[in-house]
């Protein structure tokens, strides 16, 4: 009966839709990192476990008033009793030893064991009471428990509870555990080392030494001479004693240095991983952004426009050397290769508006836009030989720029017709107040379904050069076409336009700004 | 004679030389496989110079009367020691040179170039411009490099003509020339070339950039010149 009550209410968990959604949410909420909520749930914990650590504080000299006391007794208890009672319940699926338990006795053809199942479940939960975090979690909670004065004590271990929440703290520790065997051994040759210290300032000079009256103040002794702190509330009076002194100072300083040794070595070896892990997960938590595949001299320069605007981007590069180089600019610059499905997960391409790939190869550039052209089509490439552009036109990059022939097109346009050439540089260039711009023709805006003759570009103290339109305008020819559109240059008051089209514009800066302020406000 | 010299013959003179008319420079080069490679690419007029890159030599091929030179040598130091050389030579010159790195720039400026070309910097601005104003780029490049009927021209404002005197948004040459005016030299301000407000007074000499079909420009030219003529009658 029992049996048939567990395996119905595992098959019902496994399918509950609702169950599994709670579960996962909360599993986030604690456990993933890039889960956006945990901080927020993170920086809620650690703001009551420092406001319950200063009542205790406060409540050593004054008394606590009413709801002060309800608030440290009841609202932090509660919170942390729920907190326990989850990290109990998503620490494992019970449901699944059930169901495991349930397919094998139906395969092996025999009864469902309850009792192993239910040993199982124990098993696996104490598993999780037992664990050093869940400890301090449990002993959090025991201070509410006001008769016992003592338990108050255990409030500092809800100290411990901050470095839950927070990541630097669980790093430092996990730094301190791959050098696990050196510690400990390091502890117990100090152990070891005191222990012999003590004993023989023991046999030395108690009875002598109106201080060491027991072992235990030669130990406290050995201890306080080994860690060089040496406070001199008990100091040898014997030369025995003082030649014990100086071994136990030179041991000690050795114990320190190669204590320090140890872990600052752990800090290098693990640091870049660490760094790399801030990184990914910063990298996750973009939201519009440009992805820069390679760091190459063309990079360095699209990143500083990219950082005058206040725009969002990364790099990532396979090479060391130039990623550390992008870090120390303090660009955000990621070692891995960008073709491999676990940094490809690491972004969310919905969020990436355009994708640049700016190596000095143009095999890898190729490959690049070949791999990230199902991704996002805005990528953006350099083809260093002017011969391969069109190969990487193919592999789907939108824009393809040789910068040698960028140049010379350059040249040629500054010699043959200086006047166009500054014309375009005026242009482009951002520095002036007036500026050609392109103002797209939102929905619903105040010239969205109008006739160009309608609008008083005079009045608006602008001049239109043209507008690309979406679709073509009957009864008129286009001059050009580009971007699967039509430029209508100088176009007919009789052309209409339509949400998508783009108008050409000459004005000052204020005009300009004052007409897309206007627009936007005419669409509410 | 020609007018422009264009110095060595890398990957970058290379795609520089492409674009120039052939008719209208010459190539100078210090490196005999680089003479050969121009050679191939059918360049007959090719001076091989000696690689110490020595004054005579270049007085010799008419430095001194040539207007504009294009330094495009691959080594950095080499470029800016012929740039310089060049400069002490003639100090009139119009002179261009590659540089590949933001840091030799300055120095650059110092040895006289009027023009630096960094491609890394063509291109990054390049990307800005992708970035920014996607339309206007793609506008341009139609008219400077397709072949189409818009074109940039320059106008100049002819004293007494139907434009001198008068203010840009009256003189409609939008809706009478089917033309854009875009740039403006105005005298009054400066001598520089910036880009046009509506409210621009046009004078004698000014100069006018604008955008629209050739035959268009042609009969505003034209207009111009008839309207000064009938009216200093």
């Amino acid at each position: 009966m029992i049996a048939k009550f567990l395996v119905y209410l595992a098959t019902f968990l496994n399918v509950s839709k609702g169950y599994n959604k709670t579960k996962n949410f909360f599993r986030a909420l604690f456990e993933d990192d890039k889960y956006k909520y945990k901080k927020v749930f993170d920086i809620f914990m650690i703001l009551i476990v420092l406001s319950s650590v200063f009542i205790l504080l406060y409540d050593v000299k004054n008394s606590l008033g009413k709801i002060l006391y309800i608030y440290d007794i009841y609202v932090i208890t509660t919170i942390f009793v729920i907190e326990y009672l989850i990290r109990l319940w998503i620490y494992n699926d019970c449901r699944n030893i059930i169901l495991s338990e349930a397919e094998e006795a139906t395969f092996l053809g025999r009864k469902f064991d309850t009792k192993k199942v239910l040993k199982e479940i124990v098993r696996k939960k104490f598993e999780y009471i037992t664990s050093p975090f869940a400890i301090i979690d449990l002993l959090a909670i025991l201070p509410a428990y006001r008769p016992l004065r003592i338990l108050r004590i255990f409030m500092l271990f809800r100290l411990f509870k901050v470095l839950r929440y927070t990541k630097s703290v669980n790093n430092f520790l996990s730094i301190l555990k791959t050098k696990k065997f050196e510690l400990i051994t390091l502890l117990m040759l100090v152990g070891f080392i005191i222990f012999i210290g003590g004993a023989v300032i023991y046999v030395f000079e108690y009875n002598i030494n109106p201080n060491i009256q027991n072992f235990f103040d030669a130990l406290y002794w050995s201890l306080i001479t080994i860690s060089t702190v040496g406070y001199g509330d008990i100091s040898p009076v014997t030369n025995h004693g003082r030649i014990l002194t100086m071994f136990l100072v030179l041991a000690g300083v050795a114990f320190i240095s190669f204590a320090t040794s140890i872990i600052a070595s752990a800090f290098t070896e693990k640091l870049q991983e660490v760094k790399y892990q801030r990184i990914e997960n910063e990298a996750h938590k973009l939201d519009s952004f440009y992805l820069i595949c390679g760091y190459s001299k063309i990079t360095e320069l699209v990143v500083n426009n990219l950082k005058k605007d206040n725009e969002k981007f990364i790099i990532v590069d396979v090479d060391e050397e130039k990623i550390e180089k992008a870090s120390n600019k303090e660009f955000l610059a990621l070692k891995a290769d960008i073709t491999k499905k676990e940094t490809l997960e690491l972004f969310d391409f919905k969020n990436v508006k355009k994708i640049f790939i700016l190596t000095d190869d143009d095999i890898i550039n190729t490959f690049l836009t070949l791999s990230l052209s199902s991704y996002n089509k805005e990528i953006i490439t350099i083809a260093n030989d002017e011969r391969n552009e069109q190969k990487i036109a193919k592999a789907g990059a939108k824009y393809v720029i040789n910068p040698t022939k960028a140049s010379a097109l350059f040249v040629s346009e500054y010699i043959g017709n200086p006047v166009t050439f500054e014309i375009i540089t005026a242009i482009f260039s951002l520095e002036n107040n007036t500026k050609v711009d392109e103002i797209e023709v939102l929905e619903n805006s105040f010239i969205d379904k109008k006739l160009i003759g309608e609008i008083d570009f005079k009045k608006e103290k602008l001049i239109l050069i043209g507008v690309l339109k979406i679709h073509q305008a009957k009864l008129f020819t286009h001059n050009i076409e580009f971007m699967d559109r039509y430029f209508y240059f100088n176009p007919e008051p009789e052309i209409m336009l339509e949400a998508g089209d783009v108008l050409l514009v000459i004005g000052d800066n204020r005009s300009i700004d004052y007409f897309k302020f206007r627009l936007q406000k005419s669409r509410l | 004679m020609k007018n422009i010299v264009l110095f060595g013959y890398g990957a970058n003179a290379k795609a520089v030389a492409r674009y120039l008319d052939k008719k209208e420079f010459f190539l100078v080069i210090f490196d005999e496989k680089e003479k050969e490679d121009a050679e191939n690419d059918g360049y007959l007029n090719v001076e091989l110079l000696d690689e110490q890159i020595l004054d005579d030599d270049l007085i010799e091929i008419g430095i001194k009367e040539i207007k504009i030179a294009i330094c495009m040598l691959e080594e950095e130091a080499r470029n800016m020691f012929l740039a310089l050389s060049i400069r002490n030579l003639n100090q009139n010159i119009e002179l261009i040179a590659k540089s590949n790195d933001k840091e030799y720039e300055h120095r650059y400026k110092l040895a006289g170039v009027n023009q630096i070309i960094n491609s890394y910097e063509i291109t990054a601005s390049r990307i800005d411009s992708i970035l920014k104003k996607p339309i206007t780029l793609e506008f341009i490049h139609n008219i400077v490099f397709k072949d189409n009927d818009l074109v940039f021209a320059q106008i100049e404002i002819i004293k007494n003509s139907f434009l001198d005197g008068r203010y840009l948004d009256e003189v409609e040459i939008d809706k009478n020339y089917n033309l854009i005016p875009v740039g403006i030299i105005d005298k009054e301000k400066s001598d520089n070339l910036e880009l046009v407000l509506e409210n621009n007074k046009l004078d004698a000499e000014d100069i006018l950039v604008v955008i629209g079909d050739k035959f268009e420009i042609e009969r505003l030219k034209n207009d111009m010149k008839e309207f000064a003529k009938w009216h200093s009658q």
